[in-house]
């Protein structure tokens, strides 16, 4: 453990509980190699601060928005160098990013909601599931951090897949057929309000379900791999071989996790456009 | 690959149901305790909220599931329109 100001008068335990804390939560420093071994560098936290309406509203560059910022970045440059070598039979690189592409449509979008809706929501899916992958894994690369483990992060692409959504089901249903929509054929007059409450509430879990797992799945994984890692300082060093094996067993898992995550999150987002869109007929 | 990439399709909507099933109960209860806090009604909103919660939770539920049951062949097939390029 790094001695310092900070841990000063701490018990071990609690030393890697700040640790694991300070890795997994949002913060205002950065730290990367430079003279000074892991010195951070330092964002300010009243670049973009004001009030407005009496609410007070921070728009600073935090360490999650910078990695954000930066997954972005990625990937308008992949979508360059993709677009610039594009060809019927695409190789290296393009080829591997238009598996994905494929797949998206194939396996996810024309599944759930037929080829004609699939044509018209794809770019966003397509969106959302490189944004969350490249989000997921630049928290596995060394001095990266996982903007999809801080639950505003989360809650925003859920807030977006919810826009989608409705904004899918009143293309479809036109915006009154959308909300008469929302009582099931059949139903007793007396029950219909009950309905109408069930199915608002519906609408509203299925982004708080969204949200929730992505969130969850990238913090617990994060937190099972610093625990290990922890573990040493605990334990001694007689541990080492059976944290670094879990660890590395963690690591590649996370892989994992980051792909499945993704995958699942447009896969639902897509599913519920699709039970809007093609569910009746 | 495919075959796995295709069963994940499968399973995708089955791994919703639970978290769909909490989400559904905690719309439920915090909207019911919110409404309490803004009328001082308590404890009559945080119990109908939690009940609608839990009629709302099996309600999706069983959507899903029988969604899930009746889908499958029709135009809905991946493997009849994949495009011509």
């Amino acid at each position: 453990m790094v001695e310092n100001a900070a841990h000063a008068g701490k018990s071990v335990g609690e030393q890697v509980k700040d640790m694991i804390l300070h890795h997994i939560t949002n913060g205002w420093e950065w730290e990367l190699p430079s003279s000074e071994w892991a010195s951070p560098v330092h964002l300010n936290p009243n670049l973009f601060h004001f009030q407005l309406f009496g609410l007070d509203i921070n728009m600073s560059v935090s360490r999650h928005v910078l990695m954000m910022f930066i997954a972005a970045g990625l990937l308008l440059i992949m979508g360059i160098l993709v677009r610039r070598k594009i060809a019927l039979i695409p190789k290296g690189f393009s080829s591997a990013v238009e598996a994905f592409v494929l797949f998206i449509r194939d396996e996810i979008a024309i599944p759930t909601m037929g080829k004609h809706a699939a044509e018209q929501y794809i770019s966003y899916l397509c969106t959302t599931f490189f944004f969350i992958l490249v989000c997921n894994l630049m928290g596995l690369i060394p001095y990266g951090s996982t903007a999809t483990g801080n639950i505003s992060v989360t809650a925003g692409l859920a807030i977006m897949a919810f826009l989608v959504i409705q904004f899918a089901g009143m293309r479809k249903m036109g915006v009154l057929g959308y909300f008469g929509h929302l009582v099931p054929h059949g139903v007793p007059a007396w029950l219909a309000p009950v309905m109408v409450v069930v199915e608002l509430m519906g609408i509203l879990a299925k982004p708080f379900a969204l949200c929730v797992r992505l969130f969850a799945n990238m913090v617990a994984g994060h937190v099972v791999l610093l625990s290990l890692i922890g573990l040493i300082f605990v334990m001694g060093a007689a541990i080492i071989p059976v944290t670094l094996g879990f660890g590395i067993f963690m690591y590649v898992l996370e892989i994992f996790v980051g792909f499945l995550q993704a995958y699942i999150f447009t896969m639902l987002t897509s599913l519920f456009i699709g039970l809007l869109v093609a569910g009746e007929h | 690959m495919q075959k796995f990439a295709s069963s994940l399709t499968k399973i995708a909507p089955y791994m919703n149901i639970g978290t769909m099933f909490l989400g559904c109960m905690v719309v439920g209860v915090y909207g019911g305790w919110w409404l309490d806090q803004k009328f001082e009604t308590e404890p009559w909103c945080l119990l109908a909220g939690s009940l609608l919660g839990i009629v709302s939770g099996f309600y999706h539920f069983f959507k899903i599931v029988f969604h899930l049951q009746k889908d499958p062949k029709e135009e809905n097939d991946p493997t009849n329109n994949k495009p011509k390029d």
